[in-house]
């Protein structure tokens, strides 16, 4: 059933996707507005790699994440010491930069029209296709992003991240040097985000522009929230209910003409009511965040 | 001259911009509530005036007074039915941003249900044009500069001379202190929502009567209230109205030398730069209490 | 021996009634399409108009004359939000659950990432008025509108022969109308004349004046201006009125015939010269008829292009997918309500787009 098939598969690359959005908002208190663009920027420096310089999936994989790493270091750099709300915008507007530079840097991304064609991932003489292969490769990926995660939320740089979170003067008396930190796990949390735009691009096969802006971005959000923060199980639940609620509405509504506004509607109606009845979350824990 | 034209569309796009940012900053800095749905109340607004001129046949004067008065009415009703029980069960800032995120998408999708996702036009044809010399200039522009001049001040005066735009500016200082002096925050709360959605209302009725009415027309307008709050400086109400102005005027002088397609990257790549480099937003050092 | 046979005829007569109830439920199990379009979101109402009614529309006219092979046609429609990810998850339910032989799809972005997925599940996409080049790339993919670079040298011509020295071209930033703005650059220099401007804005502006103002200040003979769809095409032309360019002439593509530009009216598109298709008289009346409002170019080529579908399982024999495409493929001549298409070897058709004008808020025929 391909259907049951790319639903599973587009919910495990949200959840790995949340747990890394995750990792920046729950753990570390960095409401990055810019998730949605290390996505993108995954996406496309996979999709030219293979495409147009003709390297291997693994290689372009890898690269993928160190692009999304070193892209969100830089930006981070300047702006992470900037007050909540303005790092906010300062990444409103690096994700509008990102959106408006793949269109029109056309010698390089090929503009509106997109790169068709990325190759599936293959291991020695096996190559992985649609389906089941495919499903196979993304569930791997997806343990392999939450092993690391699960493996970061029990070391002892996730007390130093909480500290970080909940008072800064308080971490650097500690002797925790608060920009280096915030900066290493914005870097890391850009570098798995791009790694999830690598997964998506051998999905589809086909990247353009229209799939990493502002509805992107919301939708993530959402998903952290609904699933709850700083949890493993929360960047599960929330991709798995915002993805599949939906779903539901093509079964019980038949040959409705509207039924993409009611989804609509009750989609906004669910977030209200989440927010007020479970504001940690469906699972999240009862500290939920500070903001 | 090509100059100066793109210096006036600036700032006449800056006015329209100044009308619903200022609306939303009065809401941000006294709830610190990030109202993603004024979008929303922006596009109920239109709504009721499409109702009021086309199916009411009211004239044009008394339609605008039923737009604003909508629009009030429906921000101070978002207020109650999401945010208040949000408020009271001690939500967290993230929680009330992701609530009005769904209240937006809810009352999109229910506009959408209502009025389909046709165009509905207010009037026909093009819009009647002044021209003086080389440089022309529409009448929307010159109504939202009109409406900006007046009601600004009017809006200075009641901020600093009544009793409750005073009570306003303290809630927006500092929260835990007005509940101490015993102001009744709820009651200040709708006053500042119904105040807020009102100036949504002032440019949502010029809009829709140049452009018509769509479910999604409030989304775009999130954005610049958004940018123009932050650059403005967040607590500081005519920095707010100085932001939407400077968007204006970036996104119209960006076009002076570089094609249109570089626009977002110009403007916002200006807005990071300005933002690495005074990161307090235009007016940030005005403000006693700066929010980390 | 009386016994034996009676009961062996029971047997025959039975396993014929069998084989016969059979072959009867196959014969009336209908043909399955699907529809994966954005049907809610921003131009929901524009998709359904002229997307998925034509083809709903094509279908009951096709079961009110008794079906394709006396069988029914059935349609299910999904909507696909304007996503990759939501095209693919309806285009599989379609094919999972309701096991659709071909899908009608629309939009470069959600159609380049259901291709692979049709591949694999061999239904044929028919993409009716897409534009892209890439499409018929695929050796599943059919349209039934020419590419997006076939528009341009006609306008070019068109221009050049109306004595235009100059022009400037305002566009949408789309995959599609890119190709046909190159073009109409490339051909229009050729021809000698100058390109003076050329600015771009987005799908969900809602202000172009500053690009106009630049472009005023070029001082251009011609303005090609370009969308995707009714709702900016209209903006476009009203404030291309409202920036007062002084141009001679205006030069579009088919979304000037859409309602939002009647629906602002005051002439905004009065003089227009535009590349479309011309419709058929004879069907849009039908189409009136039956649905009750005018066709756009839009809907009479996915009207096309589902009758073109019926027919090739008619001329086939069967629904069998492959069977079908292959018929698509070595059509030849197909006479539609756009004009005469030809498929020779691939899902492209060969037919060139024509010109014309409006007149006092009438779409004629464009005689220079």
């Amino acid at each position: 059933m391909e259907y049951f098939q790319h639903l599973l598969i587009m919910v495990l690359i949200y959840a790995c996707l949340t747990v890394s959005l995750d990792l920046n908002i729950g753990h570390a208190g960095i409401l990055s507005f810019g998730h949605a663009s290390f996505y993108g920027i995954g996406a496309y420096t996979t999709a030219i790699l293979t495409v147009y310089a003709g390297l291997d999936w693994f290689s372009a994989m890898v690269l993928a994440f160190a692009t999304g790493a070193i892209i969100a270091a830089l930006i981070g750099l300047p702006t992470l010491r900037l007050g909540g709300d303005y790092f906010i915008l300062a990444l409103f507007g690096f994700s509008l930069i990102v959106t408006s530079l793949i269109i029109n840097m056309e010698w390089l991304t090929n503009g509106p029209f997109g790169i068709r064609g990325v190759p599936r991932p293959s291991i020695g003489p096996y190559q992985v296709q649609s389906g089941y292969g495919m499903l196979g490769f993304i569930a791997i990926m997806t343990a392999f992003i939450f092993f690391v995660h699960w493996r970061f939320a029990s070391s002892p740089m996730k007390a130093a991240l909480h500290a970080v979170r909940d008072d800064e003067s308080v971490a650097m008396s500690l002797g925790i040097n608060v920009v280096r930190t915030k900066i290493t796990v914005f870097a890391l949390g850009g570098g798995f985000a791009a790694l999830c735009g690598a997964m998506g691009a051998f999905y589809f096969r086909f990247v353009s522009a229209d799939s990493y802006g502002l509805q992107t971005i919301i939708l993530l959000w959402a998903m952290l929230f609904v699933g709850g923060n700083c949890s493993l199980l929360g960047a599960f639940v929330g991709p798995a209910v915002l993805m599949l609620f939906p779903e539901m509405f093509r079964f019980i509504g038949g040959q409705g003409w509207d039924i993409g506004h009611i989804q609509e509607a009750l989609y906004g109606l669910l977030l209200i009511l989440l927010m007020m009845f479970r504001p940690q979350g469906l699972v999240g824990n009862k500290v939920g965040l500070r903001t | 001259m090509l100059l100066l034209q793109l210096f006036i569309d600036g700032m006449a796009s800056g006015a329209l911009y100044a009308l619903t940012a200022v609306g939303f900053a009065i809401i941000y800095n006294g709830t610190r509530i990030l109202h993603m749905a004024h979008g929303a109340v922006f596009t109920a607004g239109g709504y009721a005036l499409y109702i009021a001129v086309k199916l009411l046949n009211l004239p044009i004067a008394v339609a605008v007074v039923v737009a604003l008065a909508s629009a009030a009415a429906f921000g101070v009703l978002i207020d109650l039915l999401v945010y208040r029980p949000l408020r009271a069960r001690k939500s967290s800032e993230a929680a009330l941003f992701i609530g009005s995120i769904g209240a937006l998408t809810l009352c999109q999708a229910v506009f959408a249900l209502i009025f389909t996702t046709d165009t509905l036009y207010l009037r026909q044809g093009p819009l009647p044009i002044y021209d003086f010399g080389e440089i022309s200039i529409t009448i929307m522009h010159i109504i939202a500069a009109g409406i900006v001049i007046v009601v600004f001040p009017i809006l200075h005066l009641f901020l600093t001379l009544t009793k409750y735009g005073r009570a306003i500016r303290a809630l927006a200082d500092n929260p835990k202190l007005s509940v101490v002096r015993g102001v009744n925050v709820e009651r200040l709360y709708m006053l500042i929502f119904a105040i807020g959605s009102l100036l949504a209302g002032f440019a949502v009725s010029l809009i829709a009567y140049d452009l018509g009415v769509r479910p999604e027309m409030g989304f775009p307008v999130m954005f610049v209230s958004l940018v123009a709050v932050i650059v403005g400086g967040v607590g500081y109400l005519p920095g707010a109205a100085a932001g939407a102005f400077l968007l204006g005027l970036l996104q119209n002088l960006s076009l002076w030398q570089l094609s249109g397609r570089w626009q977002d990257v110009v403007v916002f790549g200006a807005l990071l730069i300005f933002l690495i480099f005074r990161p307090a937003g235009l007016f940030g050092h005005m403000l006693s209490t700066r929010r980390v | 021996m009386q016994t034996m046979n009676s009961n062996r005829l029971r047997i025959i007569f039975a396993a014929a009634s069998l084989v016969f109830t059979t072959v009867l439920s196959q014969a009336q199990e209908p043909i399955k399409i699907g529809v994966a379009m954005p049907t809610g979101g921003q131009n929901g109402e524009y998709v359904k108009r002229s997307f998925v009614a034509p083809t709903e529309f094509a279908a009951r006219e096709i079961n009110a004359a008794g079906g394709i092979l006396g069988r029914q046609v059935k349609v299910t429609v999904e909507d696909t939000r304007f996503d990759g990810a939501g095209a693919v998850a309806a285009l599989t339910k379609l094919i999972n659950v309701d096991k659709i032989m071909a899908v009608f799809t629309a939009f470069t972005p959600l159609t380049l990432p259901q291709l692979p997925v049709a591949e694999e599940n061999k239904v044929i996409v028919v993409a009716g008025a897409m534009e892209h080049p890439d499409l018929t790339k695929s050796r599943w993919a059919v349209r039934m509108t020419p590419t997006a670079e076939k528009a341009g040298p006609v306008i070019a011509d068109a221009a050049n022969k109306l004595g235009m020295k100059t022009a400037v071209i305002l566009s949408e930033e789309n995959e599609a109308i890119r190709i046909s703005v190159r073009s109409f650059a490339a051909a229009f220099e050729k021809l000698g004349g100058k390109i003076v401007g050329d600015e771009t804005f987005k799908t969900q502006d809602t202000e172009m004046r500053g690009q106009l103002t630049k472009l005023r200040a070029a001082r251009p003979d011609a303005i090609y201006v370009i969308a995707s769809q009714g709702r900016i095409m209209g903006l476009a032309l009203k404030q291309i009125s409202e920036a007062q360019l002084r141009q001679k002439h205006i030069f579009s593509n088919h979304l000037v015939e859409d309602r939002e530009i009647k629906a602002i009216g005051g002439g905004i598109s009065e003089g227009v010269i535009y590349t479309t298709l011309n419709i058929d008289p004879a069907f849009a009346a039908r189409f009136k008829a039956g649905m009750g409002y005018d066709p756009d170019a839009n809907a009479a080529k996915n009207y096309d292009a589902t009758m073109l579908l019926f027919e090739a399982i008619k001329r086939a024999g069967t629904d069998d997918s492959t069977k079908v495409r292959d018929t698509i493929y070595s059509f030849g001549p197909y006479k539609g309500t756009v004009g005469d298409f030809k498929f020779e070897g691939s899902g492209e058709p060969i037919i060139a787009p024509i010109l014309k004008v409006i007149k006092g808020g009438e779409f004629v025929d464009y005689k220079p």
